[in-house]
């Protein structure tokens, strides 16, 4: 009899996480006509809503906050910002939102596209933006970070740089923006380095700095002299382990020298920094369409600054890397885009 | 790739890196021990894991000072586990309920803290923000030792105290009054009361301890393994702790084991992936858990959960 307890609070844990995950769908209140007619009067000052993760990842949520926030900046715009934008409440979060009248709603979350939708058919004068979506119509647009082209000068760096010819690579989920980016890495890699050998571990998540780490510290113990981090909160973890066994590492999503300064040699930056502020310009010269926002290397999904490591890159690879990077962007090299498994 | 995992080196990581996931989960897993013993389920330590993680780096922050960090993460956690046995001695709420109450409470007040006292802008986690790392201390001879030495005796000192506390654990639950009063209260607090056992003390004593020891593991992560906190960094320990009480069948040497299987699962599923094992990752990030379920039907016979646990003794005697 008492074995069945556990049966019971196992069920417990898994019906109550269920309904969390099935109860966000909440009406939303409709919008107050007083307000909208307050706005009316004034001349008018653009609300932006961002809607993230935890914004203390140093990774993707972060960048994405601050590219927010610089967007609300440049534009002198009213920003409100929420942190709840996990599949259970993105959708009330949004409408809540939508239903406050904010002009741009920035949902930065690739999982989030059934609540995005869903929202955007009821509120239908209001713009939505995905960051690293797939579909963009009417009112909702995309950003799509092209991180294949920083991730494969990243590759040419890594390729170059190791001396045991073992390359580690801790990937978060592989979705298509991780995807895409790792394609385009060891093409690089494979490009300058035909031997290197690369070690590929997945953490099955975007937030778990401990797996990061462990991880990390796996491949380095076997070998690996330069540990890439193909994710964001978790790199914390993966240039982490590489600053405890000092070895090389790269970061990504958004400049990620800070987190281990000693080793850190560059990060693949997806660019948001750039890339949000584009959506609000054109909706201030009114001129926004749900379409695809590309962010690419040109504009600013590059890779982010040496620091004071520039001078532990010999001087032949930063400038092959300075060739590869003019090529690009001047359209002679091209990167392809392979956002899944072939 | 036989001959890859047959090394001694290999092995030393692999073992190192199984202790060091299993270490926080072991501490929190003791505390959650005496906690259901007494009759009471604490399924908010995720959350306390969390308020620990937070109070324990903000507090090294700013006092630059590792052992009080430990101290007021392990008062920070006292100080739920005491609030989660009010609501649940006193006030005999549903215990499965007020526990994910609280853990859902603990990490937004833990995300809200960190905030306001950092800085939204400002905080991330980063080299701005690090703080020192408990240093390991290599016991002089033993840690020659090879392979074991290296991984048994080359850790920081809170692996070691945790590790020598689980004799005294069960010293405590078969020699100590306090300890035989637990027991009692979780198996038949009737019989306890009438047997002269204040059980709402007992209960409350042993939820604030649980508290206690999910406050200082969580406290662990920044302190003794990152140097920085992030919201999300203590993801899934305390699940983990709550599992591995009843897989190691209330036992502190169950629990150490049950806690060293899932870390050894989880540090060897990772060196697969290296390899190219021929499974796709997915499947091999369930490996730890996977080996977990397994090992808790297989061993699951036998002793059972104490008699009393999660329901809330009233006295009546009005």
């Amino acid at each position: 009899m008492k074995a069945r307890k556990w049966v019971y609070i196992l069920t417990a844990i898994i019906m109550i996480m269920t309904m969390l995950a099935s109860c966000a769908q909440q009406p939303a209140a409709p919008a107050e006509p007083a307000k909208q007619a307050d706005q009316a009067e004034q001349p008018k000052k653009i609300k932006i809503a961002c809607l993230t993760g935890n914004i203390d990842d140093n990774g993707w949520n972060t960048a994405g906050y601050r590219g927010c926030k610089a967007a609300a900046d440049q534009f002198g715009a009213e920003m409100d910002s929420n942190e709840e934008v996990s599949i259970q409440t993105a959708e009330k979060v949004l409408r809540d939102y939508a239903s406050q009248g904010y002009d741009l709603i920035i949902c930065h979350s690739s999982t989030s596209k059934e609540a995005i939708f869903n929202t955007a058919k009821d509120y239908p004068e209001t713009k939505f933006l995905w960051t690293d979506g797939d579909e963009a119509s009417g009112n909702v647009a995309v950003i799509k970070p092209w991180s294949q082209e920083a991730s494969y000068l990243a590759g040419i760096l890594a390729g170059k740089m190791t001396k045991s010819n073992i390359i580690g690579v801790v990937g978060g989920m592989d979705i298509p923006s991780t995807h895409r980016s790792y394609y385009g890495f060891e093409m690089g890699v494979k490009e300058v380095n035909p031997d290197a050998k690369l070690m590929v571990a997945w953490i099955g998540n975007f937030v778990d700095m401990k797996a990061g780490k462990e991880a990390a510290l796996s491949q380095i113990e076997a070998g690996a002299d330069i540990v890439w981090g193909n994710g964001d909160g978790q790199n914390i973890g993966v240039l982490q382990a590489a600053e405890e066994k000092n070895v090389y590492a790269i970061g990504a999503v958004t400049d990620q020298y800070n987190v281990a300064p000693k080793v850190v040699l560059t990060s693949v930056d997806w660019g948001f920094l750039y890339g949000m502020p584009l959506v609000v310009k054109d909706i201030v010269d009114g001129k926004f369409e749900g379409k695809v926002y590309d962010i690419s290397l040109a504009q600013g999904a590059d890779l982010s600054p040496y620091h004071d490591n520039a001078d532990k890159i010999p001087d032949d690879v930063k400038k092959l890397i300075e060739e590869k990077r003019k090529a690009i962007i001047d359209g002679t090299l091209k990167i392809p885009i392979v956002d899944t498994a072939q | 790739m036989i001959t890859q995992v047959l090394t001694a080196a290999f092995l030393t990581a692999f073992l190192a890196a199984g202790i060091r996931v299993a270490v926080p989960i072991l501490i929190a897993a003791l505390g959650e021990m005496v906690t259901q013993r007494s009759g009471i389920i604490n399924l908010g330590i995720e959350g306390i894991f969390i308020i620990g993680s937070f109070t324990g780096f903000t507090v090294a922050y700013f006092t630059k000072s590792l052992f009080l960090g430990f101290l007021l993460g392990g008062i920070a956690g006292g100080l739920f586990g005491l609030l989660m046995g009010i609501v649940s001695v006193r006030f005999l709420a549903n215990q499965i309920v007020t526990g994910l109450g609280f853990w859902i409470m603990c990490g937004g007040l833990a995300k809200l803290l960190v905030r306001t006292i950092l800085g939204i802008d400002k905080y991330s986690a980063s080299s701005d923000f690090n703080i020192p790392r408990l240093e390991s201390l290599s016991i002089s001879y033993l840690s020659k030792i090879p392979v074991l030495g290296e991984v048994l005796f080359n850790q920081n000192i809170v692996v070691y105290l945790t590790l020598l506390s689980i004799p005294l654990f069960v010293y405590f639950f078969k020699y100590t009054r306090m300890g035989l009063n637990i027991d009692a209260t979780g198996e038949n607090p009737r019989a306890a009361d009438a047997a002269g056992i204040n059980v709402g003390q007992v209960r409350m004593l042993s939820v604030t301890f649980g508290g206690i020891l999910a406050g200082l593991a969580g406290a662990y992560l920044p302190l003794a393994l990152y140097g920085v906190y992030t919201d999300d960094m203590a993801v899934g320990l305390g699940w983990m702790a709550i599992v591995v009480v009843p897989f190691g069948k209330w036992r502190p040497w169950g629990i150490l084991a049950g806690s060293m299987i899932f870390g050894a699962a989880n540090a060897l599923q990772f060196r697969l992936q290296n390899m190219n094992f021929p499974l796709p990752y997915q499947f091999l990030l369930m490996f730890p858990y996977f080996v977990t379920l397994i090992m808790v039907i297989l061993f699951s016979r036998g002793r059972s959960s104490p008699s009393a646990l999660t329901k809330p003794y009233f006295r009546s005697e009005h």
